[in-house]
């Protein structure tokens, strides 16, 4: 008898011992709803951040002043700006519609366009600006723009002149080198070296520094309004507080089993999407070949950005410290990777955006998700992705899950 | 295989040919002892490193043009910047610029003269 009481307590500490990972694991799993430690970990980088605005924007001593985000804020709405006189930032960049260009004038001024307009949510985040990163900063990617003859097609004298005659009096400590501008002499015509190097010669170097240094300041101005331009936070976000702080409760609420489903396939190193698409933006700042060129038209690609990048007059390197900049100074040339390359978007508030891809070849996530399935690669392209095992229930999946990144709540 | 790949197949042919050829060849073929010193790895950051370069003697070796090169070998791209390499002087040499930017295995080759003088693994976190 006192053998068998013996052996069932044997049996029964055995069991427990053989039991207790297990009893742990379905506790931990309890809290944690499945997630390991590091996966955990990943999603809090994914989590929304403006934590690196103000490094991101260092060169940009304006960056927090009330007077510039006004200012900018300003000049983002004023037709003034352009060439023609009829259209804005805000044109293009809408804001009601997380800064996208939902009425397509970017393709009704040049049906040409190399590329479309992204969205602005977080741009401020960013390391590189254009599709092409041909521009290292907020505020020079601004001035890029206003000169542009397929954007706001004016130039530095004309957006300068025009500053100065409307916002003068309302912002005297920014624009005090105004008074500069105006012993200019007067003339109806403008002058940039890169839209009308003619006029632009006619002045002395003294008189195109204070040009440009005006004309810099338009565009750390803009920036400094866009720092506010950030995406609110997404049910994603909060799933995530909600696993951090162990509220498996509120967690449940937040996202339903099939974005959860999504949200696991996306951070599968199998399926890939998070090695580019990472950090608070989803945008890991680097560009790759995603089988998106068109090759046999001139690419528009990172291979070209980077030749306009060494060349730009405003680059940090040209305007600024070498320190400051180890982005340009060891910029990547090599046309091995650079070619049919382009700039990782966010993928936070894709419903606002109109088409998809550098070149909006795509009307919806769908079929975006449909070409990383089957990327259209050809012999001797470099291409980064390979394609993603996804069944169609799956792609549903992660379909879904890009939407939680939408910041409508609702949504 | 490793023998082959740090030392670079014309060496060993250079080593094999030790015995009756010109001293010089042999020197070509000896054994540098090569590091690289870098930090733990995290996406989204710049790197420097010290690199050193000494004969079988311990002597540091000056004078070399050094390259890098990295790749992940489960994708097709190599590194997102062009990282440079300064000689320090004493077989002594600094490497600035390096960073990545996709997270995982990365293996990292410094050449000298097209061939891999030091191949090294590294896992790069988020
Ligand atoms: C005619 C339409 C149009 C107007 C007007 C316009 N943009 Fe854009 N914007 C675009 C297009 C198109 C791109 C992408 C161009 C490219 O990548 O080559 C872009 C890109 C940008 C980017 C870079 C975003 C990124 O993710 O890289 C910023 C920032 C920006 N615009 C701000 C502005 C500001 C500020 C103004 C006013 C000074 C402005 N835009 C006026 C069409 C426009
Ligand atoms: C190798 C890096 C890389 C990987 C892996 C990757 N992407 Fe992308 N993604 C990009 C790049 C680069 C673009 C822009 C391509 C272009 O503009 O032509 C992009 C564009 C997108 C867009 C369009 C966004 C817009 O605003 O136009 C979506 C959506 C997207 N990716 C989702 C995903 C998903 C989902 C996965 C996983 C299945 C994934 N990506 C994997 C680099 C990557």
């Amino acid at each position: 008898m006192s053998r068998i009481l013996i052996s069932i307590c044997a049996l029964v500490f055995v069991l427990s011992l053989i039991g207790l990972p297990f009893f742990h694991e379905a506790n931990a799993e309890n809290v944690h709803l499945g997630w390991s430690e590091d996966e955990i970990e990943l999603m809090r980088r994914l989590r929304l951040s403006v934590e690196a605005v103000a490094d991101k924007n260092r060169s940009n001593e304006l960056f927090f002043r009330e007077d510039a985000v006004e200012l900018g804020s300003r000049l983002f709405n004023d037709t003034g700006l352009s060439g023609s006189g009829q259209i804005a930032c805000a044109s293009c960049h809408r804001p009601e519609s997380g800064f996208q260009d939902t009425e397509s004038v970017t393709y009704r001024l040049n049906p040409q366009a190399a590329h479309r307009a992204p969205g602005l949510l977080g741009v401020a985040m960013q390391d590189w600006f254009f599709w092409d990163g041909r521009a290292d900063s907020l505020w020079s990617q601004a001035l890029a723009v206003i000169e542009n003859p397929q954007e706001l097609a004016s130039d530095r004298l004309r957006a300068v002149r025009h500053v100065c005659a409307r916002y003068e009096n309302s912002f005297p400590a920014l624009l005090k080198d105004c008074p500069e501008i105006s012993t200019l002499p007067a003339a109806p015509w403008g002058a940039s070296p890169l839209v009308d190097n003619e006029n632009w010669q006619k002045f002395t170097a003294a008189q195109r520094e204070n040009i440009n240094k005006m004309f810099v300041t338009i565009g750390k101005s803009l920036a400094a309004f866009e720092r506010g331009v950030m995406p609110p936070i997404s049910r994603f976000d909060l799933y995530v507080d909600a696993l951090v702080e162990g509220n498996s409760v509120a967690a449940k609420n937040l996202l339903n089993s099939k974005e959860v489903a999504g949200l696991k396939l996306f951070l599968d190193p199998m399926v890939g999407c998070v090695n580019c698409h990472n950090g608070p933006m989803f945008s890991n700042s680097g560009f790759y070949a995603v089988a998106t060129d068109s090759p046999g038209r001139r690419e528009n690609d990172r291979k070209q950005g980077v030749t306009l990048l060494l060349n730009s007059e405003f680059n940090c390197l040209k305007w600024g410290n070498a320190e400051d900049c180890p982005k340009v100074q060891y910029v990547q040339t090599d046309t091995a990777e650079t070619a049919g390359a382009y700039k990782v978007p966010s993928l936070r508030n894709l419903r606002h955006a109109p088409a998809f891809m550098h070149d909006g070849r795509y009307q919806t996530v769908e079929a975006v998700i449909e070409h990383y399935r089957n990327p259209a690669t050809l012999p001797l392209r470099h291409v980064d992705i390979r394609p993603a095992a996804l069944l169609p229930h799956q792609r549903g999946q992660l379909l879904s899950f890009l939407k939680a990144l939408n910041s409508d709540p609702s949504n | 295989m490793p023998f082959v790949l740090r030392y670079g197949l014309s060496k060993i042919f250079a080593l094999l040919l030790c015995g009756v050829a010109f001293a010089s060849v042999c020197a070509a073929a000896e054994k540098w002892e090569v590091t690289l010193d870098l930090p733990p790895l995290a996406v989204n950051q710049f790197y420097e490193g010290l690199l050193t370069v000494a004969d079988s003697n311990g002597v540091g070796i000056t004078g070399l043009r050094l390259q890098i090169r990295g790749r992940m070998p489960e994708h097709a791209h190599g590194l997102p910047t062009a990282p440079q390499i300064t000689e320090k002087g004493q077989g002594r040499y600094s490497l600035k610029g390096l960073s990545f930017n996709m997270p995982g295995r990365w293996v990292i080759e410094i050449l000298h003269d097209g061939e891999t003088v030091l191949r090294q693994e590294y896992t790069v976190r988020f």
